[in-house]
């Protein structure tokens, strides 16, 4: 396995959303070692604190723990805060994205998206390249 | 050699020295293929977003229409050697052109059939130049694998 | 509702048009309905009403795959939420622009029984549209500021 691979967290309340993330990362050949999802904030503090995770992908909206909620407690937690978060919601609120940003997130990604933005998403935060 | 492909009409090559050109893309979208290990290009220009407006015609020359047209292009590339996973695929076109309707959304339209059959055939759009209002000429030189676009004067390298 | 067409287009690569209700063949057919609420500057509701064998053709399409794959219809649901959560976070930033906050509620997805279906073609608030031929039904309600029990049109 490629040494630079990625262990990437999907974060959404939407199977669906998860699974067309998880196409886009196949399509674009993006190096994943490992694709771990959660369907809200909750249960992605829980892969995180058990699991090697290069970079976060999150949603905002959902149950239990929303990604506002997650990304708070990363940037306070000793060692989830150097983790990358992209945001990936159907929020336009240019007010939330600058307050998450100031929270650690790095990228804000609106859907809908298209596939090929993913992979451009990692190549900004990871600050890598993948060839065509 | 150059090849010229007309509206509603495709061309796979496996020659080296061939370009793979098509004029006048406003409306219509226009899609590169290109496997760089099978050295295998291909080019199409679709004209109308979905067959079943006029089914006949689609069945005479599916490359009129998008949805039809870009699975025959891929099939065509399969059937001579190419792999999925080693496709480039560009896009050009997709410009809202005033069509004879008076609406403008054959452009748009093309480009997001176009989209959908990529999408579900499992390949990326590795990059393109669409929307707006101008016209577009594709090129596809296959000893580079270099998809470039002549629009308004100005050429520039898809990638 | 230009938003609407444009999210279903990019989401799920159909074409929507709007449509008079009375141009739709809604009979017989049976509709699921998703719905969600927003807080903030406004508050409101926005719901979608579908028909259930379109929900698989929109989950089939936003996954790329074919409608009668069990993967697929196990996301009907699933595709309808989310139609209706990025429609709603559009229309929203349509009407107030990038600065307020708003907090989304949850969609919800019911099945929607034929009283229900014929409250939507009668209510004002409802749009509606022929998407890839299929009726579909979108209903945005805004509640005043201070005045919860007003419900205003907001086309």
């Amino acid at each position: 396995m490629d040494s630079t691979a990625l262990n990437i967290l999907v974060v959404d309340d939407s199977q669906i959303v998860r699974s067309v993330i998880a196409k886009s990362l196949e399509l674009a050949q993006v190096p994943v070692r490992m694709l771990y999802q959660a369907a809200n904030g909750a249960e992605a503090l829980k892969v995180l604190v058990s699991h090697p995770v290069d970079l976060v992908f999150a949603d905002i909206n959902m149950p239990v723990m929303t990604g506002v909620e997650l990304v708070e407690r990363m940037s306070r937690d000793d060692l989830l805060w150097s983790i990358p978060i992209v945001i990936v919601s159907t929020e336009g609120s240019a007010t939330r994205v600058q307050d998450l940003r100031s929270k650690g997130v790095r990228a804000y990604l609106r859907k809908p998206f298209k596939p090929e933005s993913i992979r451009a998403v990692i190549e900004e935060v990871m600050g890598v390249t993948y060839a065509n | 050699m150059q090849h010229v492909i007309g509206i509603a009409e495709m061309k796979v090559t496996d020659q080296p020295d061939d370009v793979l050109v098509t004029y006048s893309l406003g409306s219509c979208v226009g899609l590169s293929l290109y496997d760089p290990k099978a050295g295998l290009g291909g080019m199409i220009h679709c004209m109308l977003p979905l067959s079943k407006i006029d089914p006949a015609k689609a069945q005479a020359n599916p490359c009129m229409f998008t949805d039809t047209g870009v699975g025959c292009l891929l099939q065509a590339m399969f059937d001579a050697g190419a792999e999925r996973r080693r496709l480039i695929a560009k896009v050009a076109g997709g410009s809202c052109l005033l069509d004879e309707k008076g609406l403008f959304k054959i452009g748009e339209r093309n480009y997001t059939v176009l989209r959908k059959v990529l999408w579900k055939n499992n390949i990326m759009v590795a990059a393109e130049d669409v929307g707006g209002t101008a016209s577009r000429t594709m090129h596809l030189y296959m000893e580079s694998g270099c998809t470039t676009i002549k629009i308004g004067g100005r050429q520039l390298e898809l990638v | 509702m230009d938003v609407f067409c444009e999210v279903i287009e990019q989401i799920a690569f159909m074409f929507a048009d709007p449509a008079e209700p009375r141009d739709l063949a809604v009979q017989g057919r049976s509709f699921m309905q998703a719905s969600m609420s927003f807080t903030g500057q406004m508050q409101g509701e926005v719901a979608i009403a579908v028909p259930t064998d379109a929900c698989s053709e929109i989950a089939a399409n936003v996954l790329g795959m074919e409608a009668d794959d069990p993967f697929v219809t196990e996301r009907s649901a699933d595709a309808l939420k989310e139609l209706l959560n990025v429609t709603c976070g559009h229309i929203l930033t349509g009407l107030a622009g990038e600065k307020p906050v708003f907090d989304l509620s949850i969609p919800q997805v019911s099945d929607l029984d034929e009283a229900q279906l014929s409250q939507w073609l009668s209510s004002p608030t409802t749009l509606t549209f022929a998407v890839d031929d299929h009726p579909v039904l979108l209903r945005l309600q805004m509640q005043g500021g201070g005045q919860d029990d007003s419900c205003t049109d907001c086309r």
